[in-house]
């Protein structure tokens, strides 16, 4: 049957022709706005549609209520005449992503919800994709892609019914726009974040932030790469920071939102922290800590994470380098009990016998009833 | 597109579409490799997956289950190969000096290089490898198709080499199927 479905996919697109929508008076989509089913943008929202359905059955879709609805939230301040019609999906992916169907559903990885660090951010991502669906960016790029081999690949994948990191990655893969379309987005983004009273200077620090991780790890072709798709060249940060430029003028208080960005996030931060490290990318992870750290120098977790970065590179100089950010972390009086055993592991293997039982010490008083006591309880013995 | 390229280095470890299998009696004990020996318990089906720096057996196909063998594997060396990629691009590698914390963080640094997901271990605890001191954890992950998997290690680090054995399965059903038999391999290990 699904064979028999997607052949009559294949020849409805064949038949219909490029069909012009109407659209409002500043060129975006109407609202409410729904294809006619046999034209070939209605081709392509039915298979958005079942890439939401599949999103809505994944295991990496994040429920929690209180994020949701912060997000859709800031969505909803950008474009609310459109609030009830968009949809956003948070997925648990560590990386760095954002991505807008045609019909309207927004994926959101949660590894770019751990590097927005304020609310501007975040408008200023979601401001991009939402001009992607508004200037229908994705039906331009099918019909790009209608003549080419790629029209099978997208038909393949978008009705594949998977519902893990493959099937969105490769998914992405096929949704790149081109480079007019991504700074048309750009720009259209911001003018709809900056409306909104948010500083259009966040927007720029942003994608510098991106770069500077992107470009502190090691080059691997392997890995997941939002910059591959979203390349953050010179050229377009400064076209960005001449438009916050011109943004900025005529208005004095302008919004950034670092407080309620934060207390958004942080319940699940500790976790999206642990996930980066399990990616080993630990010079890109080296890079967002410290960005984190320059805006909450108080946070004992982020000194913690720090540490542990440098712990797991364990490339020459790194426990040294660990030590000393376990001990700012012990500094704070905030950090997690669990610095003291990174600080006990650093210690052991740089041969400070004592300073590591002192720390593995401690770590058993916090945590009596440690999963790893035993473990601890080995190094102690071996010191 | 190179995304999907790597992608399916995941899928390649559990897939070995085209890989060469041999059967191994459950009777008998074999060697491993690095002078580490079990007893299989049940037959299994190796499989030869020159992805990997050690062996895979699998009872029902490395879809379902895979208990993985990387035996004297030395400094320097990946658990997990990845050909023609560059020298930055290559899985972390085992190293001198690593502690039992390092072994298991090796594990999921290399298992989230071939695109598994939310790979995340627990209970760590010394075991006994054979005659010799070694380490015991779980851990779990998501394949790439959103499949939970569920697993269990044990390893040992003889002399500068590291010898780690590790079975996992989808946590639905397989894992348990196969638990207690993995229990007895990891109990037969005679490591000399």
């Amino acid at each position: 049957m699904k064979f028999r479905a997607l052949a009559s996919i294949v020849a409805a697109l064949a038949l219909c022709g490029a069909q012009a929508a109407a659209v409002e008076p500043d060129g975006t989509l109407p609202l409410n706005y729904r294809p006619a089913p046999d034209s070939d943008e209605g081709g392509l929202w039915m298979m958005a549609d079942t890439l939401e359905k599949n999103m809505q059955a994944s295991p990496l879709l994040v429920r929690d209520p209180a994020l949701n609805a912060y997000v859709k939230g800031v969505m909803c301040k950008l474009v609310p005449d459109r609030c009830r019609t968009l949809r956003i999906y948070i997925l648990d992916i560590p990386y760095f992503n954002a991505a807008m169907a045609p019909n309207g559903s927004m994926q959101i990885w949660t590894g770019l919800l751990l590097r927005t660090r304020n609310e501007a951010q975040l408008a200023f991502v979601l401001g991009h994709e939402i001009s992607h669906y508004t200037l229908r960016h994705t039906i331009a790029e099918w019909r790009r892609a209608r003549s080419t081999s790629g029209t099978m690949a997208f038909l393949t994948i978008a009705t594949a019914g998977l519902a893990g990191l493959a099937y969105f990655a490769a998914l992405d893969s096929l949704m790149s726009f081109s480079r007019d379309e991504e700074r048309a987005a750009d720009m259209h983004g911001a003018q709809i974040a900056a409306d909104a009273g948010y500083d259009p200077t966040q927007d720029a620090t942003l994608w510098r932030e991106i770069s500077a991780e992107e470009t502190s790890r090691p080059k691997r072709d392997s890995e997941y790469s939002f910059t591959r798709t979203h390349p953050t060249t010179a050229e377009r940060l400064t076209t960005m920071e001449k438009n916050a430029e011109s943004l900025k003028t005529g208005r004095a208080n302008w919004m950034v939102g670092q407080d309620a960005c934060r207390r958004a996030m942080q319940p699940f931060r500790s976790q999206w922290l642990e996930e980066d490290l399990s990616l080993g990318n630990y010079e890109g992870s080296v890079t967002l800590l410290n960005t984190m750290i320059a805006d909450e120098p108080a946070s004992g977790e982020l000194r913690y994470y720090l540490a542990e970065a440098y712990r797991r590179r364990n490339a020459d100089g790194d426990s040294a380098k660990a030590i000393a950010a376990y001990r700012e972390a012990v500094a704070t009086g905030n950090a997690p009990p669990a610095v003291y055993r990174g600080l006990g592991i650093a210690e052991m293997k740089l041969g400070d016998k004592i300073t590591a039982r002192d720390a593995f010490e401690k770590y058993l008083a916090a945590l009596p009833d440690a999963s790893d006591r035993t473990m601890v309880e080995y190094y102690l013995t071996h010191l | 597109m190179k995304v999907l390229r790597v992608l399916a280095l995941g899928a390649a470890l559990l897939v070995a579409g085209c890989a060469a299998y041999t059967a191994i009696d459950g009777a008998k004990t074999v060697s491993v490799g690095d002078n580490v020996s079990v007893t299989p318990q049940i037959a299994w089906a190796q499989v030869n997956n020159p992805g990997l720096n050690g062996t895979v057996w699998t009872a029902d196909g490395v879809m379902l289950d895979s208990l993985m063998f990387f035996t004297g594997v030395a400094p320097g060396q990946p658990l997990i190969k990845v050909s023609g990629t560059s020298k930055d691009d290559l899985p972390r590698p085992y190293q001198k000096g690593m502690v039992a914390d390092d072994v298991m963080d090796l594990l999921v640094s290399n298992f989230s290089k071939i695109g598994y997901q939310h790979v995340r271990t627990a209970n760590l605890h010394p075991a006994r490898f054979g005659s010799a001191d070694g380490f015991r954890f779980e851990f779990t992950f998501d394949t790439q198709e959103g499949l939970d998997m569920k697993g269990t290690a044990i390893f040992a680090q003889r002399g500068d080499k590291l010898d780690l054995i590790l079975f996992y399965a989808p946590s639905e059903y397989y894992y348990g199927r196969y638990s207690d038999i993995v229990e007895k391999i990891f109990a037969s290990i005679q490591a000399a």
